[in-house]
C-alpha cells in the first residue's frame, strides 16, 4: 500500500512537470490541457468540501462554476468595449484585471451560495439534491434567455485578463497562475477540516441530533462551509472562462454540476486530493478514449460503476487505504 | 434557590396518547433524582421535552430560574443542560477522543475557527484527556467509537455529557444492556458525578434506583403518580400497584 501523502505529492509533481514538460517541447495544446485538469480539479476541490466532508450532495455546483465564468467574461467585455455594466446609483464599469475579477467573483458567489444554501440546507438527503439542481436549473435558463450576453451562444472574452505585468496569454503562464490557485485550494481545505469548524462539519454529516446536542447549530456549519465551497468553485469557473477566453451556458448545466461529482467519486470521497486525481484520470481517460471512438463515455459510465462497486473511496482509497486528516 | 431544574405543569400528546399530562417536577442541586415508570409512561419524551428535541404542547421549563422551553437545543445545551440518548449516539466515525473534542468545541464555542488544528488547541486537548481519565476510556482514547463495546460506548455518552460542564444532567437509561460488573462501576461513577452536578435519572433496575437515588418520581401513563424520598417511595402502596406490580 503506498501512502495517501505519496500518491498526493505524485499527482501534483506530475501535473507540473507534464506542463513544463509541454511547454519546453513548444506543445500549447498540452499545456492547456494540464490547465484545463488544473481548474476541473479545483472546481471539484471546492464541491468537495461539502460533498466529501459535510456529505452534502450538491447537483447544483455548475451554479457557481458558470456564475464564476460570466463574472469574469462580463467584467471583461465591459473592459473591452468601455461600456459601464450599470450607471445608477453609480457608475460601474467592466475591468480586465484580474485581481479586481477574483474579488468580485468571491463576493458574488459567497452572495449566491448563501441564498441557494439557506433554502436547500432545509432540506437533506434526495430532496437536498433536487433542490441544488432546481437552483443551477433556474440559472441555466436565465444564461440562455438572457441575449445581452450571448443568450445561448456564450459570450466571448476578446483579450484575456491581466494580473500585474504577467503575459497571461502565455499558456504557460497561465497554466502557474491556476496552479497557484490549485494549491491554495488545497492547503485551504486541508486547513479547514483540521480545524475545530471541519470537525464539527464532518460530524453533521450523519449525525445532526449529537452535534445539537453538544451546543452546536449544525445549519450555520454548513451554510458557511457551502459558501466556502461555491466561492472555490466559482474562481475555477472564472479561470475557466479565462483559460478558453469564452463562457456559454453549457459551463451552468447539470451536466458540469455531474462531471464534478463524477471527478470526486474517481479521485475518492472525503480525500482532500480525490478531486485532482480524478480530473487528471477523467481528462486523460478522455484524451485516450476519445481519439478511438466517440462513444468513449460508455466506458467511463462502466469505470464508475466498478469503482463505486469495489472501491468506494476511489482511486485514493483503492491506493492507499488510510486517511491522512483523520 | 435550591431547585436548579423545575418544570412547570407540561403537557405534550401525540395524537391521542398524553405522553405528559401536567407534569410537575423539580431537580435539586446535590440530588439524583430518578424518574421510573412503565415502558411508553412518557420519560423519554420528559427528556426530550427539557432539553429541546420536542416542543412542549404548554407549561414551562426553569433552568436556574431561566425559562428555556422556547429555545432551541443548541441554546440550551449552552445554558447548562446536557444529556444522553437511549440509544447510544455518538459520532460513529470519529475516535474517542474526535466525539469528546467536538463536545469541548460545542460548549466552548470554537466552531467557527478554521484555521488551527482541533487537536493542537491545548485547552480543548487537556480538557478533553481529564474526561477520559474521570470516564476511564484513556486507553480506548483513539478508538473509533463503532469499534467500541456497548459499555464503553455508554461511558462516552456520559463523557460526552460531562465534557459540556453543564448544571444539569438528563441521562436515559444509561445501564441498559451493561453487565453487572459494569453497573456496580458505573453506580460508583454516578456518585461521584453528583458531587458536581445534580442528575435525572431514567433507569429501569430498580436496584439501581434504590440504591443511589435521593429522590424518586413515578411515572405513569404520562402523569407523576408520586414523588419522595427513596425509601418512601418503595413503602408507596399506590407505586407497588401500577409500577412494581406488588398489590
Ligand atoms: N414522536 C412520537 N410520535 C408519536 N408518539 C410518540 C412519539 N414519541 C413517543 N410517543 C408515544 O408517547 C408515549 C411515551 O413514549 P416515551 O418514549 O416517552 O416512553 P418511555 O417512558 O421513555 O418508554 P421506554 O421505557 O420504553 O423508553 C408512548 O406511548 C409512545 O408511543
Ligand atoms: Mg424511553
Amino acid at each position: 500500500m503506498i501512502s495517501e501523502k505519496i500518491i498526493n505529492l505524485g499527482c501534483i509533481t506530475c501535473l507540473l512537470i507534464f506542463s513544463l514538460v509541454a511547454h519546453y517541447m513548444d506543445e500549447p495544446y498540452f499545456v492547456t490541457l494540464a490547465t484545463r485538469i488544473t481548474i476541473f480539479a479545483m472546481a471539484a476541490i471546492g464541491l468537495n468540501l461539502v460533498l466529501g466532508f459535510g456529505n452534502l450532495i450538491s447537483l447544483g455546483h455548475a451554479a457557481f462554476f458558470g456564475f464564476g465564468g460570466y463574472i469574469s467574461g462580463i467584467l471583461a467585455t465591459h473592459a473591452f468595449n468601455s461600456e459601464p455594466i450599470f450607471e445608477w446609483p453609480l457608475i460601474f464599469s467592466g475591468s480586465s484585471n484580474l485581481i479586481v475579477i477574483w474579488v468580485l467573483t468571491a463576493l458574488l458567489c459567497s452572495a449566491l451560495a448563501l441564498v441557494i444554501g439557506f433554502f436547500c440546507l432545509r432540506t437533506t438527503g434526495v430532496y437536498f439534491i433536487m433542490i441544488t439542481l432546481a437552483f443551477a436549473q433556474m440559472i441555466y435558463y436565465f444564461a440562455i434567455s438572457w441575449p445581452s450576453y450571448g443568450g445561448e451562444d456564450g459570450l466571448s472574452i476578446f483579450i484575456r485578463s491581466s494580473l500585474f505585468n504577467i503575459n497571461t496569454m502565455n499558456g504557460m503562464n497561465f497554466f502557474l497562475i491556476c496552479f497557484f490557485w490549485l494549491g491554495l485550494s488545497l492547503y485551504l481545505t486541508s486547513r479547514i477540516i483540521q480545524s475545530p469548524f471541519g470537525l464539527a462539519l464532518r460530524a453533521s454529516r450523519y449525525n445532526l441530533d449529537r452535534v445539537k446536542s453538544v451546543g452546536i447549530t449544525p445549519f450555520r456549519i454548513q451554510l458557511l462551509a457551502f459558501v466556502i465551497s461555491g466561492v472555490i468553485t466559482g474562481i475555477a469557473g472564472s479561470l475557466y472562462a479565462d483559460l478558453n477566453r469564452f463562457v456559454s451556458p453549457s459551463s451552468l448545466s447539470w451536466q458540469m454540476s455531474g462531471e464534478l461529482i463524477v471527478f470526486i467519486i474517481i479521485g475518492g470521497v472525503g480525500y482532500i486530493y480525490g478531486p485532482l486525481i480524478g480530473a487528471i484520470f477523467f481528462v486523460t481517460f478522455e484524451q485516450i478514449f476519445g481519439s478511438y471512438s466517440e462513444h468513449w463515455q460508455v466506458f467511463l459510465g462502466l469505470l464508475i460503476i466498478l469503482t463505486i462497486l469495489f472501491a468506494r473511496g476511489g482511486l485514493i482509497g483503492f491506493l492507499s487505504r488510510s486517511r491522512d486528516y483523520e | 434557590m435550591n431547585e436548579i431544574l423545575v418544570i412547570e405543569d407540561l403537557s405534550k400528546s401525540f395524537g391521542a396518547v398524553m405522553a405528559s399530562d401536567k407534569v410537575n417536577f423539580s431537580l435539586k442541586r446535590g440530588e439524583i433524582h430518578a424518574l421510573i415508570g412503565p415502558n411508553g409512561a412518557g420519560k423519554s419524551t420528559l427528556i426530550k421535552q427539557i432539553i429541546g428535541e420536542i416542543r412542549q404542547d404548554s407549561g414551562s421549563i426553569l433552568l436556574d430560574g431561566l425559562e428555556v422551553s422556547n429555545q432551541n437545543v443548541p441554546t440550551r445545551i449552552r445554558l447548562g443542560l446536557a444529556r444522553t440518548f437511549q440509544i447510544t449516539n455518538v459520532i460513529s466515525d470519529f475516535s474517542v477522543f474526535q466525539n469528546l473534542l467536538l463536545a469541548l468545541i460545542g460548549i466552548e464555542k470554537k466552531e467557527f475557527t478554521f484555521f488551527s488544528k482541533a487537536v493542537s488547541n491545548k485547552l480543548l486537548v487537556e480538557k478533553v484527556n481529564k474526561i477520559l481519565d474521570e470516564t476511564e476510556l484513556s486507553e480506548k482514547k483513539d478508538e473509533v467509537a463503532v469499534r467500541l463495546s456497548h459499555g464503553e460506548r455508554r461511558q462516552l455518552e456520559i463523557g460526552l455529557a460531562l465534557a459540556l460542564s453543564p448544571k444539569v444532567i438528563l441521562l436515559d437509561e444509561p445501564m441498559a444492556g451493561l453487565s453487572v460488573d459494569i453497573i456496580e462501576k458505573m453506580k460508583k461513577s454516578f456518585m461521584k458525578i453528583k458531587a458536581k452536578v445534580p442528575v435525572l435519572l431514567i433507569e429501569h433496575d430498580m436496584d439501581v434506583v434504590f440504591a443511589i437515588a435521593d429522590r424518586i418520581s413515578v411515572l405513569v401513563n404520562g402523569t407523576i403518580v408520586a414523588t419522595g424520598a427513596a425509601r418512601d417511595i418503595r413503602m408507596n402502596r399506590e407505586v407497588k400497584k401500577a409500577y412494581l406490580g406488588i398489590d
